[in-house]
């Protein structure tokens, strides 16, 4: 329940503070894949919210699990109440930095390879992660875009032996935002 | 005599078992636009009650179709296409009302700084109270 309150700090910073540097984004995208041999999977949230500021390098991702859309009604709904308990833990999110941003130069197009780290927490648990990515400068606009695996066991999240074998153990994320200026 | 009695029976209980299993396997979306909402809110008020106390707000309002009725801030379009109606709140964040597939098309009535009613499901307070499925509600 303080993830709103953290995106909502930063907010607040970023007001007292000069707004250039601060990007956000409310309808970014955010997909997993989990792909067996029995099933493929798929899942989109498309109401991600997220902060960038370049000063320092700092980035917040905020997710509502509920949001997660998937092909069939009944694998959200196994999805929300038996395996991320979204009544409990309705929100995941990342908390971290750009390591190189001292590389990514706003003002000029361009698409900067990055290097994040940062806390992740799905499910309650909260796990350090490292991923690569890019952010692309084009138009003002800045195109995050970002690649990597969770296992789904690191999260204390349990499937049942009944379907054990159609989710799999390494599911792939992935993150597509599009970051506009933030403009009090 | 009691054989084929029993395996029709057998035979009936299997077929309602395929049939039951694949009408829940195929079962549709919840949809906000053929329900009838169950609860009714202005935009300010239901922004207040979320940044007032979250976990009361998600107990009244969470996973519930709500008519919300509000003035237009912006008009966005993510990155799949679809519409995305913000509504104004007196801070610097609102409601985000993400539409649904069938009214993305055609938002030609909405107008940015007049007001209008829509009708979602809410799924809680990310920076923005965040309702999808939304579809405008004739004024």
């Amino acid at each position: 329940m303080k993830q709103p309150l953290i995106l909502f700090l930063c907010f607040c910073a970023f007001s007292f503070a000069e707004a250039q540097g601060k990007y956000f984004t409310r309808t970014g995208h955010i997909s997993f894949y989990s792909k067996t041999p029995l099933e493929d999977i798929q899942a989109n949230n498309r109401q991600v919210a997220s902060v960038i500021d370049f000063s320092t390098g700092e980035m917040v991702f905020s997710v509502l699990m509920k949001s997660f859309e998937f092909p069939k009604a009944l694998m959200q709904e196994h999805f929300n109440e038996n395996y991320i308990e979204s009544d409990k833990y309705p929100k995941s999110t990342f908390k971290g930095k750009i390591l190189n941003i001292q590389t990514v130069d706003v003002q000029k197009n361009g698409s900067y390879p990055v290097e994040v780290e940062g806390e992740l927490t799905i499910h309650g648990v909260t796990k350090p992660v490292k991923s690569n990515g890019t952010l692309e400068v084009k138009e003002n606009k800045i195109y995050g875009k970002s690649q990597f695996t969770v296992a789904v066991a690191d999260y204390n999240i349990q499937i049942p032996k009944l379907v054990r074998d159609n989710i799999a153990k390494n599911i792939d994320i992935q993150v597509d935002m599009v970051y506009e200026p933030f403009k009090q | 005599m009691k054989t084929p009695v029993i395996l029709s029976i057998v035979g009936v209980v299997i077929l309602v078992g395929i049939a039951v299993a694949f009408s829940l396997y195929n079962k549709p979306h919840r949809q906000a636009g053929n329900a009838a909402p169950d609860l009714k809110v202005k935009a300010t008020e239901l922004y207040a009650m979320y940044t007032a106390d979250e976990s009361k707000a998600d107990s009244l309002y969470l996973d519930k179709v709500l008519q919300v009725e509000g003035i237009v801030k912006e008009i966005l379009t993510n990155e799949n296409g679809d519409k995305v109606l913000m509504l104004e709140s007196p801070e610097l964040f609102g409601i985000s009302c993400s539409m649904a597939d069938s009214q993305s098309k055609d938002l030609s009535a909405v107008k940015v700084g007049a007001p209008v009613t829509v009708k979602g499901i809410c799924h809680g307070m990310l920076m923005d109270v965040v309702l999808v499925k939304c579809v405008l509600v004739e004024r």
